[in-house]
């Protein structure tokens, strides 16, 4: 999970474009330990990377893939 | 003619995008069943000059919550592109007739790479295992270090101590004496302590009389503290 001190603009591959829901893997990298979008202040993103990954979190809960709650 | 060709090629692709489906199918459907089912998607999917580019089955997955009377269910994902216009109606159609527990529309992103769930598990996975290979190498590593023989530099041999000083003698005089001096006088304070020896060799009459200058000090009233 994304932390303050771990914070870097990270898994830039794999949001250059867009991030995938199906993409458990990289999902539950932004998603904090009670199943909550992990803010930009924590996870480092820029702007649009941290909305395509918002979209893919939200896409990945209701199939679900990954829980809402926890 | 090549003009006209590209014209029509240009509306088609107006009118034509790619999109992804994903359904959640019931868990205690039969081989056959699902087999029908994932057929009739494949239909209607191909309705409207649509086309299935790609698609992936999952086998039966854990939910990550239940939905409706279902902890598990399988995963169908199709990468198709479909006429703009018709999207609607397929989702009506799925929705409907298809029986499915869940469906998901989205529309794909430019040069758009289909990947499915279990292809982004098998990757996660083979980064995982990446990860904690050289998380160990880096222990062994670290333990290795810690294990093997430090260099030993030769020390520098210690002066000898001074033996038997008068713990309360060479506590209470230096203070004092440094006292008496910041108060006297401007001259700035040695600021190396005195050797321990000198310490020693003090004697307790002086101290009596640093005594006396310490309170005509302090009751001096020119001098506030």
């Amino acid at each position: 999970m994304a932390t303050y001190q771990h914070r870097k603009n990270r898994f830039t591959d794999q949001i250059q474009t867009f991030a995938d829901y199906k993409n458990i893997w990289l999902v539950r990298k932004f998603v904090s330990q009670w199943g909550r979008i992990v803010p930009r202040y924590y996870s480092g993103l820029p702007v649009q990377g941290q909305k395509r990954i918002a979209l893919a979190v939200k896409r990945a809960r209701f199939m679900a893939l990954i829980p809402f709650t926890k | 003619m090549a003009v006209s060709q590209k014209e029509v090629q240009s509306s088609v692709s107006e009118d034509v995008r790619e999109y992804e489906l994903m359904v959640i199918l019931p868990p205690d459907l039969t081989e056959a069943d699902l087999n029908t089912k994932v057929q009739d998607l494949r239909e209607a999917l191909s309705q409207h000059g649509g086309k299935v580019l790609n698609e992936e089955i999952t086998p039966v997955r854990n939910l990550a919550y239940r939905i409706g009377k279902f902890d598990r269910g399988t995963y169908a994902t199709f990468h198709f592109s479909f006429a703009i216009d018709a999207v609607q109606e397929l989702e009506k159609l799925i929705r409907i007739e298809m029986g499915v527990v869940r469906h998901m529309i989205v529309t794909c992103p430019k040069n758009y790479i289909f990947k499915g769930i279990m292809a982004y598990e098998e990757e996660a996975e083979a980064l995982r295992l990446k990860e904690s290979e050289e998380k160990k190498a880096k222990d062994n590593e670290a333990m290795e270090r810690r294990n093997s023989p430090r260099p030993v530099a030769p020390r520098p041999a210690r002066a000898e101590k001074p033996s038997e000083v008068p713990a309360s003698a060479a506590n209470v005089a230096p203070k004092a004496e440094a006292k008496v001096e910041k108060e006297e006088a401007p001259v700035p304070a040695p600021k190396i302590a005195p050797p321990r020896d000198a310490l020693a060799s003090v004697p307790k009459a002086d101290l009596s009389k640093v005594d006396e200058q310490l309170k005509a000090i302090l009751d001096n009233p020119d001098i506030s503290l």
